[in-house]
């Protein structure tokens, strides 16, 4: 069953088309890599997907519906996105409170997700004095504050160190062991090769190609199968 | 809608930045209201009829007491623009996906803070025009003054940080648009104000003349230094068009969310 569905999805600011007439889809209770060079449309997708931007044709759906329709949205996804979403004035647990409130979560679930996140330390200080991988930490102690059974991941493991790589490769193989549902887009395909379970390839905001892992590879690694697919595409 | 206003009034009551409009009103509302007296006594070889015995002269240096609403604006330009600036309105939308509901809920808490702002501000620089005036014996304040001021501190409070957040979520750099606000409250609209009060008297400055309710009409010797204040409108016309001013920059506020993707 799917969970997650971009259907004839068209994006474009001013001249430029960052999505094109995107048909997908990502399965229930599987980890989705949606894929894609720098600049493929892949953030785009995603924000549409959330209803940050609105499409200019087709549509992006949760469980059937615009994730504007969703009844308590945060409670059902759970989303990282590129820009953050805090205040960096603010401390971790005064960010995660404000949105808690928002969402109707009770505060003492923002000490739950930053003590997950391994934040639990660090709650009262500042945001603009974290590394890039505590911030990202810090947005996904955000996505899982309403504890969804889907998570939206946009480029979660940008700017981390190997060892913040390590880390969210284990937290997500946890996450989806629960049972959740996980759309991750990247361009870190050796990484995406050990973690997904489905890919989606864009490319110039066009679907290039879906499936399994093991579908779509066939023989070699994902960084070749995917060379050679926006190569030809 | 009440799990919305309590987050938004947490994003207010958590940032340093609300403390500092509170304080910089008071500083603005006794900068203004304290010397005021003084400086009418002063002028008042200038000015033909400038004189504290007139009780409308009174009713003006208390007026001065209101001069903190310039910090309303700026606090609503804040309140939506440095969330589109630093990111923060992903999570905010993400949350609550129905944006008008998100802005219902930030003009509400914007106005609320706003009259917060201006009634603390009001009544100190009501104490430093007191303190001014307290050299002058025959200057007495009247209840009216102090209702009228009391009014006029709820309706600019409200309806002043009701336009900051149109202008923040209108314009995408927070510091152009508090600078930009700032020249026109402290310096296009006074000019406008002083030099032309029938187009001056349209405006937020002008209106909260009209609801002090106070009618000077000075002249000098040199024309440009005239003050006329009576023929601003009275203090319901001027409530009444201040909500409109509300009413309208909360559509456009309103208007730009709706329209605007998140960067």
């Amino acid at each position: 069953m799917s969970i997650i569905e971009f259907r004839g999805l068209t994006k474009a600011y001013k001249d430029v088309v960052a999505v094109n007439n995107l048909t997908a889809k990502a399965e229930a209770g599987r980890i989705t890599g949606f894929l894609g060079p720098n600049g493929a449309g892949k953030s785009t997708t995603l924000k549409c997907l959330l209803s940050l931007a609105t499409p200019n044709s087709g549509s992006a759906l949760i469980h059937g519906v615009p994730y504007q329709a969703l009844v308590n949205p945060m409670r059902q996804v759970g989303a990282v996105i590129e820009s953050g979403g805090y205040n960096p004035s603010l401390s971790a647990i005064r960010n995660l409170e404000i949105i808690a409130a928002a969402a109707g979560i009770p505060d003492a679930r923002a000490v739950e997700v930053l003590k997950l996140v391994e934040l639990l330390d660090v709650a009262p200080k500042k945001v603009k004095e974290f590394s890039l991988g505590m911030k990202q930490r810090l947005s996904l102690a955000t996505a899982l504050l309403g504890d969804p059974e889907i998570l939206v991941l946009d480029e979660p493991s940008n700017g981390l160190d190997p060892i913040g790589i390590a880390w969210l490769r284990t937290f997500l193989k946890n996450l989806a062991h629960d049972g959740r549902s996980i759309l991750i887009s990247s361009h870190q395909l050796a990484e995406m090769q050990n973690t997904v379970d489905d890919v989606l390839i864009i490319h110039k905001g066009k679907l290039i190609t879906e499936g399994s892992m093991p579908d779509v590879i066939g023989i070699g690694t994902l960084e070749e199968a995917f060379i050679r697919l926006v190569e030809a595409s | 809608m009440r799990n919305l206003l309590k987050s938004e009034f947490r994003k207010v009551i958590y940032t340093k930045s609300f403390y500092g409009y509170l304080v910089g009103a008071i500083f603005l509302a006794l900068l203004a209201s304290f010397p005021a007296a003084y400086s009418i006594h002063a002028l008042k070889s200038q000015l033909d009829g400038a004189s504290l015995m007139d009780p409308q002269l009174v009713a003006g240096v208390y007026g001065k007491a209101i001069s903190g609403y310039l910090f309303t604006m700026i606090l609503g330009i804040a309140l939506i623009g440095n969330e589109y600036q630093s990111g923060q309105i992903v999570s905010t939308f993400l949350a609550t996906p129905q944006r008008l509901k998100v802005l219902c809920a930030k003009l509400v808490v914007a106005a609320c803070a706003g009259i917060f702002i201006m009634v603390i501000s009001t009544l100190i620089g009501f104490g430093g025009a007191y303190l001014g005036l307290s050299h002058y014996p025959h200057a007495k304040a009247g209840l009216s003054i102090f209702l009228n001021l009391l009014l006029a501190a709820v309706i600019s409070g409200a309806v002043i940080s009701i336009m900051g957040v149109a202008i923040g979520a209108l314009i995408r750099n927070v510091k152009v648009a508090q600078v930009g606000a700032i020249i026109w409250l402290f310096v296009v609209e006074k000019l406008i104000v002083v030099f032309w009060s029938t187009g001056g008297k349209f405006l937020p400055s002008g209106l909260i003349v009209g609801m002090l309710n106070v009618h000077i009409d000075l002249k000098s010797s040199e024309s440009f230094l005239n003050i006329s204040t009576t023929n601003y409108f009275g203090v319901g016309a001027s409530i009444a068009l201040m909500l409109a001013y509300a009413a309208a920059f909360a559509f456009i506020g309103s208007w730009i969310t709706l329209r605007r993707d998140v960067d």
